[in-house]
């Protein structure tokens, strides 16, 4: 009995001395010297998936992110000031998305989080609700993103937008009456098949399938097989970078003819390498201009020279650029002339009081009142034999 | 540093609630389940759903998500009745399955894999819980509650007959006791308690989905009360503290990004694994005579 | 109609594949009692073997098929020799050993994440499989091969069982446990020889998946509990039970989208394992199943 006590002393005494250590660290972290006037250096906060299955988007996200901010600092900041970028990993889950957002705000007083992934975005929203911080949303599309959050703004536009235009091109142009889909099971998936499915009816289509299928599965034999007995011409894929490229290729073994038909995430290395010649002739929307116009041709061989390989995902990486080199420096140095300061409600409101920003990779920008943007849509086509992808043409 | 501090506790103090509980499970009564988050789950969605959909007030969703998940838990005691061992654990992780997809895909009830925001603050009388401060009180509360009630329990004749379940059923049995019974009654009280953690987790981060909940968080609740040491509450306490730091720890220090996250899971793995080898009975060992090891 | 005929075929061909799983775990649990969750952690590791085999060193296909076999196998073997006899000999309860088993799946699974990345890789490249109408039915070759491989292997594994000198011990091991110790059938070299069995096995599994769909590092987790599942249902105590029984879980996972929406269908198909457990724990082929056995 008596070992077990001291046992359990001994065991209490490393508890103990581990919370003192954390208080010690914890409190030890770099405190921002925030003056009202102006701060050494403007800290933004970044949060995206460093690991996991969307690791290869989110690390390149935080590339171009820090790409951004290094040359804003190499002309010589916000007027004077520098800016620093502090990266964390969420996983794309939203519960180490939460952790990651409360790190940066707790621990390093950041004003401003610019994050991306649906799922993330809705749960950290009411958190910088809270907190006071302005989050910003450079990736995620997920319609009930609008007003999720008193101070979010979204970026990237939602996908009633760009999806309510491919829907109705494709009966109205494309001439498709049986349409099917197949996404992925979570937010984004089932709120882009529902936009698909609601306009395609409304053109006038009729929906003859609807498949879905949980994110990281590999094997789509079972929905392979209704959809082809289904028989619709047209197949809309709202699904993840891994799975798509998978779906198309199974979809296509098991003697599927449809034409296919997505969003800006089939814009990968990986449908081509993957998927190959199943592939050829799929349309996706995009919501930047082609590669061949100035501003992205400039971003591309930016990222080109300074990372030695090609960018993936492209269209989402323009909006970072943009959004970390443009809009943000701009919008803090609007409000530090309006005296407004630097803190996530002041900059969201320069945001929403500048409104237009001359955005050179993605387009121009206007922002909504309610924090959304209005951008052009795209479609462009995957051509394997060139194997490239190439604009198909513009959906008002 | 204050609000992440209070943060950490909080969690803590959840993970105390859900390891307690556990503990009774596997570690008192001997009955190796792996559904653990499932329950969890039920206690954070069934909080919500009350308080949220239905309106009524945090402390009636409180007993409701209790009752449902301890009714759910035990349904559960049906298959450990029939066979035992292995048998229990692969049923347990099939409910643990079947579970995550009724979260995943009652849409209309659970929110789906968008799940469910916004979900608010608890309110006692008027009174809300909103500072962080005041919610790692309430948590503290609850988690010195769940653990004096399991201590309760464990420390009487209920908790005598679940370890004699445990050394050796069939001679229980034969002795008289309602073997079936207390098997139901125990998986019941577990699922119950960790729902209580589930309320206080629901409406501490505001939002829910399907993905707190899987069968990674069922490891993590073993590995609290494992390394804590099965048979002994006060190791279930140790257990949380540590493998709630752990990670928040392992934050502040600078790993390289890429690896973060897998990293941290093949600390736990060679936690796990150690612990197996050096000390199966955990840090703090089982107060009375018998020993983890035995065959 | 051709639809359901199409999801029976797919089950039987996505069924054999867990087969070849379900029989590894099968071999050794029914031999050693050991809840062997690594199994899923070798595996996984055999895909990625034969993966960087052939892409990166660039090495035909039977070739490194071949090698991982070799590796797999006495990796199997190895878990056995360095981890659960080593716990046995401590006198370590099966809820030890189950725990030990589990950990060395997560070490795995999260060192092949950081090794290989968590993306997804195919075996296959960018091959598209051809296939062809076969009356209502859309075969493609891989399936073909699949069914043909599967049916091989374990009729070999048949032969092995009846015919070798081990086989026999094996079976009267799993027949009764005891009585074989009895009569002094060594358990300690048997084991080892049902771990490298069951090494050797998951090899063409973890090809022919790789090739069906692809290799991930986490796929080790759900591979396992099939193949748990398959035992189960198939009959703790038949070794070959397992493989019927796999049969069975792939074609109901199968056949519950034909008339349930398709993200039902894990839910389905564990709901049928849990009915199997309350009302037919022995499965199809199992012997009566002994309450004290844990």
């Amino acid at each position: 009995m008596r070992s077990v006590r001291a046992a359990r002393r001994k065991w209490g005494y490393v508890a103990a001395a581990v919370l003192l250590a954390l208080g010690v660290a914890g409190g030890a972290a770099p405190a921002a010297a925030q003056s009202a006037a102006t701060p050494e250096e403007y800290k933004i906060g970044f949060t995206t998936p460093l690991t996991g299955t969307n690791a290869p988007f989110g690390r390149a996200f935080a590339e171009t992110a820090r790409m951004a901010t290094d040359d804003v600092n190499a002309r010589g900041g916000v007027d004077g000031v520098k800016i620093r970028l502090i990266v964390e990993d969420t996983a794309a889950d939203p519960k180490q998305g939460i952790a990651a957002f409360q790190k940066l705000v707790s621990v390093d007083r950041v004003p401003i989080v610019s994050s991306a992934w649906s799922t993330v975005i809705m749960a950290t929203a009411p958190v910088a609700d809270r907190e006071k911080v302005l989050l910003i949303n450079h990736g995620a599309n997920a319609p009930s993103i609008r007003g999720a959050g008193k101070l979010l703004i979204s970026f990237f536009p939602l996908a009633d937008l760009d999806i309510k235009h491919l829907a109705r091109y494709a009966v109205t142009k494309l001439g498709k009456k049986r349409g099917a889909i197949m996404f992925v099971n979570n937010d984004t998936g089932r709120l882009n098949a529902k936009v698909f499915q609601e306009n395609f009816e409304a053109a006038g289509g009729k929906i003859v399938a609807v498949e879905s299928h949980e994110a990281d599965a590999i094997e789509f034999g079972a929905q392979a097989a209704k959809m082809r007995a289904a028989q619709p011409d047209i197949i809309h894929i709202p699904s993840l970078v891994q799975e798509a490229p998978r779906i198309v290729k199974q979809f296509r073994e098991m003697g599927i003819k449809a034409q296919f038909t997505s969003y800006s995430v089939a814009e990968s290395k990986e449908m081509l390498s993957v998927a190959g010649e199943a592939s050829d002739g799929l349309l996706y929307t995009s919501l930047a201009p082609p590669a061949d116009q100035p501003g992205p041709k400039a971003f591309i061989d930016r990222y080109k020279a300074t990372y030695q390989k090609d960018p993936v995902a492209t269209a989402y990486l323009m909006y970072v650029w943009d959004l970390h080199n443009t809009i943000l420096p701009e919008a803090i140095r609007y409000a530090k002339k309006q005296g407004w300061g630097y803190s996530g409600e002041a900059i969201r409101r320069a945001i929403l009081t500048q409104k237009t920003y001359d955005t050179k990779a993605s387009g121009k920008t206007v922002f909504e009142d309610d924090g959304t943007v209005n951008k052009v849509v795209y479609l462009k086509r995957v051509n394997v034999k060139e194997k490239k992808f190439e604009y198909a043409a513009t959906l008002e | 540093m204050g609000s992440f501090l209070l943060h950490l506790l909080v969690l803590t103090n959840t993970y105390v609630i859900l390891g307690v509980s556990y503990n009774l499970l596997i570690g008192y009564a001997g009955l190796f389940s792996i559904a653990h988050a499932a329950f969890f789950g039920v206690g954070a969605y069934v909080s919500m759903v009350v308080v949220l959909s239905l309106g009524w007030p945090y402390l009636v969703g409180l007993v409701v998500a209790v009752l449902a998940a301890a009714a759910v838990s035990g349904l559960l005691a049906f298959p450990a009745l029939r066979v035992s061992g292995d048998y229990l654990v692969i049923a347990s992780l099939g409910f643990q399955v079947i579970i995550f997809n009724v979260f995943m895909n009652w849409e209309s009830v659970t929110g789906g894999p968008a799940g469910v925001s916004r979900i608010p603050r608890p309110g006692f009388l008027g009174w809300t819980v909103e500072s962080p401060l005041a919610y790692g009180l309430l948590s503290c509360v609850m988690a010195v509650g769940a653990y004096l009630f399991v201590r309760r329990i464990v420390s009487s004749p209920f908790g005598r007959v679940l370890r004699a379940i445990r050394e050796d059923e069939v001679v229980t049995q034969a002795l008289g006791k309602n073997v079936t019974g207390v098997k139901v009654v125990v998986f019941m009280v577990s699922g119950g308690v960790a729902a209580t953690a589930g309320s206080l987790f629901a409406h501490y981060t505001t939002y829910i989905n399907p993905y707190f909940f899987t069968l990674e968080e069922s490891i993590l609740i073993l590995s609290v009360v494992i390394v804590g040491g099965a048979g002994n509450l006060t190791g279930s306490v140790l257990g949380a503290v540590v493998l709630t730091l752990l990670p928040q720890a392992l934050r502040l220090v600078e790993l390289p990004e890429a690896l973060a996250a897998n990293l941290r899971q093949i600390i736990y793995a060679a936690l796990l694994a150690g612990f197996m080898f050096f000390r199966p009975q955990g840090i703090l060992a089982e107060r009375t005579l018998t020993l983890a090891g035995k065959d | 109609m051709g639809l359901l005929l199409q999801l029976l075929f797919n089950g039987v061909v996505v069924g054999a594949v867990y087969g070849l799983l379900a029989v590894g775990f099968g071999l050794i649990f029914t031999t050693t009692r050991i809840f062997h969750f690594a199994h899923g952690a070798v595996y996984t590791l055999a895909g990625y073997i034969v993966y960087s085999l052939t892409t990166t060193l660039g090495w035909p296909l039977a070739v490194a098929i071949v090698l991982a076999m070799g590796i797999c196998g006495v990796l199997s073997g190895g878990i056995e020799v360095a981890i659960y006899r080593p716990l046995r000999a401590r006198g370590a309860s099966p809820l030890v050993v189950l725990i030990a088993s589990l950990s060395i799946l997560m070490l795995a699974q999260n060192l092949l994440a950081i090794f290989y990345g968590n993306e997804i890789r195919s075996l296959a490249g960018a091959v598209v499989f051809s296939g062809f109408e076969a009356g209502p039915i859309w075969v493609t070759s891989i399936q073909l091969v699949t069914i043909a491989t599967c049916g091989a292997l374990f009729g070999l594994l048949k032969l092995f069982l009846r015919y070798s000198r081990y086989g026999k011990i094996i079976r009267a091991l799993a027949n009764n446990y005891e009585a074989a110790r009895i009569i002094g059938a060594d358990p300690d070299r048997t084991f080892l020889v049902t771990f490298v069995i069951g090494g050797i096995l998951v090899v063409p599994a973890a090809v022919l998946v790789g090739m069906l769909t692809g290799l991930k590092p986490f796929g080790g987790t759900s591979a396992v509990l099939v193949a748990a599942i398959a035992v189960i249902v198939g009959g703790m105590g038949s070794i070959m039970g397992a493989a019927p029984g796999a049969l069975i879980v792939g074609i109901s996972e199968n056949l519950a989208v034909w008339r349930i929406a398709t993200e039902w269908q894990t839910a389905v198909a564990f709901s049928v394992l849990l009915l199997f457990i309350i009302f037919k724990p022995t499965g199809f082929f199992g012997q009566r199943v002994r309450k004290m056995e844990v």
